[in-house]
C-alpha cells in the first residue's frame, strides 16, 4: 500500500515538473496560425482621411453614412493588400491644431508615406467621389481622379478608386473588382454563391436543390463551370454569368468532376471514371473528349493549368498516398511536387506561375506552398482544418475554406500567409474560386 | 505517524532533487516572436530629426498657413481645373530638396558609372536600408520622388542575390519604361563580371514588369534608368 502511494506521489510530483518544464516551451498563436514565410519587405504606409461632403445641399443620414463607410472601405481595401499598410489617424501624436484639420506633415508623423482624401457630392440620386492622392515627403499631389455611380452601387465605385490607387503606385490590376464564388450549404441543397472579394454582396447562383460543387470561372470571368448532382448522376455544367442559364457540358458514364479551364479558354481538363478509375481528360469547350491525359490503376483527380497552359498539376495516389504531380498537357513528363505529409490535395498554380499551393495534411489540414520544382515548402495557413485553395488572378493573395471558428467558412489571406480575413459567415462554405479580372 | 514523516520527507527530498536536477536542462523561456502578436510601433521617418527645424518654420505664423501651400492651392486646382498651374509650383519646393539629398547623393553616384550628360542623379530617392547602391535617369525633368520610391521598390522585392564573392562586386542595369509603366528594354550597362548576378539583376527589372505608370503631368513618352544592384561579401 505504502509503495503504492510512494508511486503515486512520485508520479504526480513527475507530472508537476514536466508540466513547469512544458510550459517554458509555451507560446501564444493568433488565430490565423503559425506562420512560415515572413515578408522580407516594409509594407507602404497609406491613410485615407475621412470622406469630406464637398457639396453645397443638405445631406441625408444615409448619405452621411455611406460617406462614412467609403473611408472605411476604402482603407480595408489597401490594407488587403499585401505591399500596403493602413495608417490608422492616432490622436496622440498629433499636434493641437491638427484635431481640426489633419495635415500632410501631421500624417508625416504618423509614418504615413501617402496620404488619400476623398471628397463626397451626391448630385441627383448618384454619388460622386474625388479622391486625391498625395505623398507626404514632397507634401505634393500624386493623382486625382472622379468617379460616379449611384448611391446603391457606392462600394463598387469605392473598389474602383482602390484599383487605381494599386495602378498609380504599384502599376499593377487591383483584384477590387473581383469576385469569389463558393458553395454553401442550404438545408439539404449545397448551392452555388457568388461575393465581391470581401465577401459583400453576396447572390446565389443556383438554386436546384441538389449538390453543386467545385466552381471555377473561365478565362473570360463570364461562365462558371461545376459540378452538379441535379440527374443524381456528378456531371459538368456551365453556368452564364449573364442570363444564369445552365448548360450541360459533359455527362459521360460514371464520374465528370473537377473542371479546370484552360488559360485559353479553349480546353477544359476534368476528371471523368467513364473507363473505370478516376483519370485527368482533356475535352473542348462542347464536352467532346480531346484527349486522355493519365492512365494508371491509381485515382487522379484535382486538375490545375500553369498559367501558361503548357503544364497541368493535379493530384494522384499512385504511390500509395494522394500527392502532387505535374505532367505536361500532352500528359507526359510527369514529376511528383510534394514529399511532405502523407494527404496532400487541392492544388492551384500561382497566376505568376512561380508557385503551386495545395492541402497538405500533418496532423490537420493546412495550406501549403511550394515552388514548381516543389522546393521551398511552406505552410501558410494551420490553423483549424483549412482547404480548396485558389489563387486571386494576380497572385497576391489566396482563398480557402476553413473550420478554424467552428464552423466552414470562406477565409482570405496574401501570399504571405498573413492578413487572413473571414469573408463568409453562417458555415456550410466550402469550394472556394476567385474570378479572373473583371472588366 | 513517522513512517508518514519519513514518506513526506523521502517525496519533498524527491521533488527538489529533480528540481534540482532538471532545472539546467530546462530551456529558458522563450517568446517566439513568430506566433506572438507583433505590435509594431510606427517608426518615425529618417526625416524627422531634422523635421522641427522645418517644422518650426512652418509652425510659427499661424497653423492655416501652414496648410496653405497644401490644402489651398490644391483646392483652387480643383476648381480652375488647370493643368499648367501645377508646373511652377513644385520647382520652388525642389531646391531645398536636392539640397538635402545631395550629400547622399554624391556618394551613390560617384560609386556609380559616372553621371553622363543630360543624366540625373536620383539615388535620394532609393530610401534607407535600400539594397541598391545608387541610381540616375536619363530625363533631368522627371522630378517624381515617389515613382522612383514605389518602382525601386517593387524591383527591390524581386531582387534576390543567387552568388556567394569574396569582394565586392556590383552590377549597373539600365531600362526604359514607356507612360504606361511598361519596361520597353532593359540591358545590363556595367556587369560585374559574373553572369549569374548579372542576369539575376536583370531579371528582378524585368519581373517587376509593370511598374507604376509615369504621373500624367510627365510630358515626356520615355525615361532612361540607371540602377546599380551592389553586393558586398558578408
Amino acid at each position: 500500500m505504502k509503495v503504492i502511494k510512494t508511486i503515486v506521489l512520485i508520479t504526480i510530483s513527475l507530472i508537476i515538473c514536466s508540466t513547469t518544464w512544458s510550459q517554458s516551451g509555451l507560446s501564444v498563436r493568433d488565430y490565423s496560425g503559425r506562420l512560415d514565410e515572413k515578408r522580407t519587405f516594409e509594407p507602404t504606409k497609406i491613410a485615407v482621411e475621412d470622406a469630406r461632403y464637398v457639396g453645397i445641399d443638405y445631406i441625408t443620414a444615409a448619405d452621411s453614412l455611406i460617406m462614412r463607410n467609403s473611408g472605411i472601405i476604402l482603407q480595408n481595401d489597401l490594407d488587403f493588400s499585401p505591399y500596403f499598410e493602413n495608417v490608422p489617424l492616432d490622436t496622440f501624436f498629433m499636434r493641437h491644431m491638427e484635431l481640426d484639420k489633419m495635415t500632410l506633415l501631421g500624417w508625416k508623423r504618423l509614418a504615413a508615406q501617402y496620404v488619400v482624401r476623398l471628397e463626397v457630392e451626391f448630385p441627383r440620386n448618384n454619388i460622386t467621389i474625388r479622391y486625391r492622392l498625395f505623398s507626404t515627403d514632397t507634401e505634393r499631389e500624386i493623382r486625382r481622379e472622379r468617379f460616379e455611380t449611384t448611391k446603391a452601387d457606392y462600394r463598387a465605385l469605392v473598389h474602383e478608386i482602390a484599383n487605381d490607387i494599386i495602378k498609380a503606385l504599384l502599376g499593377d490590376e487591383g483584384i477590387y473588382r473581383t469576385k469569389i464564388a463558393y458553395s454553401k450549404k442550404l438545408g439539404d441543397a449545397t448551392e452555388l454563391f457568388i461575393a465581391d472579394f470581401d465577401g459583400h454582396n453576396e447572390r446565389q447562383l443556383t438554386n436546384n436543390g441538389s449538390l453543386n460543387i467545385l466552381p471555377t470561372f473561365s478565362p473570360d470571368g463570364q461562365y462558371i463551370y461545376f459540378t452538379s448532382y441535379i440527374e443524381d448522376e456528378p456531371r459538368i455544367y456551365m453556368l452564364n454569368l449573364k442570363t444564369n442559364s445552365v448548360d450541360l457540358i459533359s455527362s459521360y458514364p460514371g464520374l465528370n468532376t473537377a473542371p479546370a479551364v484552360s488559360p485559353d479558354g479553349k480546353t477544359l481538363a476534368c476528371v471523368l471514371t467513364k473507363d473505370g478509375n478516376s483519370e485527368i481528360y482533356l475535352l473542348e469547350r462542347n464536352g467532346k473528349i480531346k484527349r486522355r491525359l493519365t492512365n494508371s490503376w491509381s485515382i487522379e483527380t484535382s486538375p490545375t493549368w500553369s498559367p501558361d497552359g503548357k503544364e497541368i498539376a493535379f493530384t494522384s495516389d499512385r504511390t500509395g498516398s494522394p500527392q502532387i504531380y505535374v505532367m505536361d498537357k500532352e500528359g507526359l513528363n510527369v514529376r511528383r511536387i510534394s514529399y511532405q505529409g502523407n494527404y496532400n490535395d487541392s492544388p492551384c498554380w500561382s497566376p505568376r506561375g512561380d508557385r503551386i499551393i495545395f492541402t497538405s495534411r500533418n496532423g490537420r489540414f493546412q495550406i501549403v506552398s511550394v515552388d514548381v520544382m516543389g522546393r521551398d515548402f511552406r505552410v501558410l495557413a494551420d490553423f483549424g482544418d483549412n482547404e480548396n485553395p485558389e489563387f486571386s488572378p494576380d497572385g497576391n493573395h489566396i482563398v480557402f475554406a476553413s473550420n478554424r471558428m467552428g464552423v466552414k467558412d470562406i477565409y482570405t489571406m496574401d501570399i504571405f500567409g498573413q492578413n487572413q480575413r473571414k469573408i463568409s459567415s453562417g458555415g456550410g462554405c466550402s469550394n472556394p474560386t476567385w474570378s479572373p479580372y473583371l472588366k | 505517524m513517522k513512517q508518514d514523516l519519513a514518506l513526506s520527507f523521502l517525496l519533498h527530498f524527491s521533488v527538489i532533487l529533480m528540481l534540482v536536477v532538471l532545472t539546467p536542462f530546462t530551456p529558458k523561456y522563450k517568446i517566439d516572436l513568430n506566433d506572438v502578436i507583433n505590435v509594431r510601433l510606427a517608426a518615425m521617418p529618417a526625416a524627422q530629426q531634422a523635421a522641427p527645424e522645418k517644422m518650426e518654420p512652418i509652425n510659427i505664423p499661424k497653423p492655416i498657413v501652414a496648410d496653405e501651400p497644401i490644402a489651398v492651392v490644391t483646392e483652387t486646382k480643383s476648381v480652375t481645373k488647370a493643368k499648367p498651374v501645377e508646373k511652377p509650383k513644385p520647382k520652388p519646393k525642389e531646391k531645398p530638396k536636392d539640397d538635402t539629398y545631395k550629400p547622399k547623393a554624391d556618394k551613390g553616384t560617384e560609386n556609380q558609372a559616372g553621371l553622363e550628360n543630360g543624366q540625373k542623379d536620383v539615388s535620394g530617392n532609393l530610401g534607407a536600408g535600400s539594397k541598391f547602391g545608387g541610381a540616375a535617369i536619363d530625363n533631368a525633368s522627371f522630378d517624381y520622388p515617389y515613382w522612383f520610391v514605389q518602382a525601386f521598390g517593387k524591383i527591390e522585392r524581386n531582387w534576390t542575390n543567387p552568388v556567394y564573392a569574396n569582394k565586392p562586386i556590383s552590377c549597373v542595369i539600365y531600362f526604359q519604361v514607356i507612360r504606361s509603366g511598361r519596361i520597353i528594354k532593359t540591358e545590363v550597362e556595367k556587369s560585374s563580371g559574373i553572369d549569374a548576378f548579372d542576369s539575376a539583376c536583370e531579371r528582378a527589372v524585368k519581373m517587376s514588369q509593370p511598374l507604376p505608370p509615369l504621373p500624367n503631368e510627365f510630358t515626356d513618352e520615355i525615361i532612361g534608368i540607371h540602377l546599380e544592384f551592389p553586393y558586398s561579401p558578408g
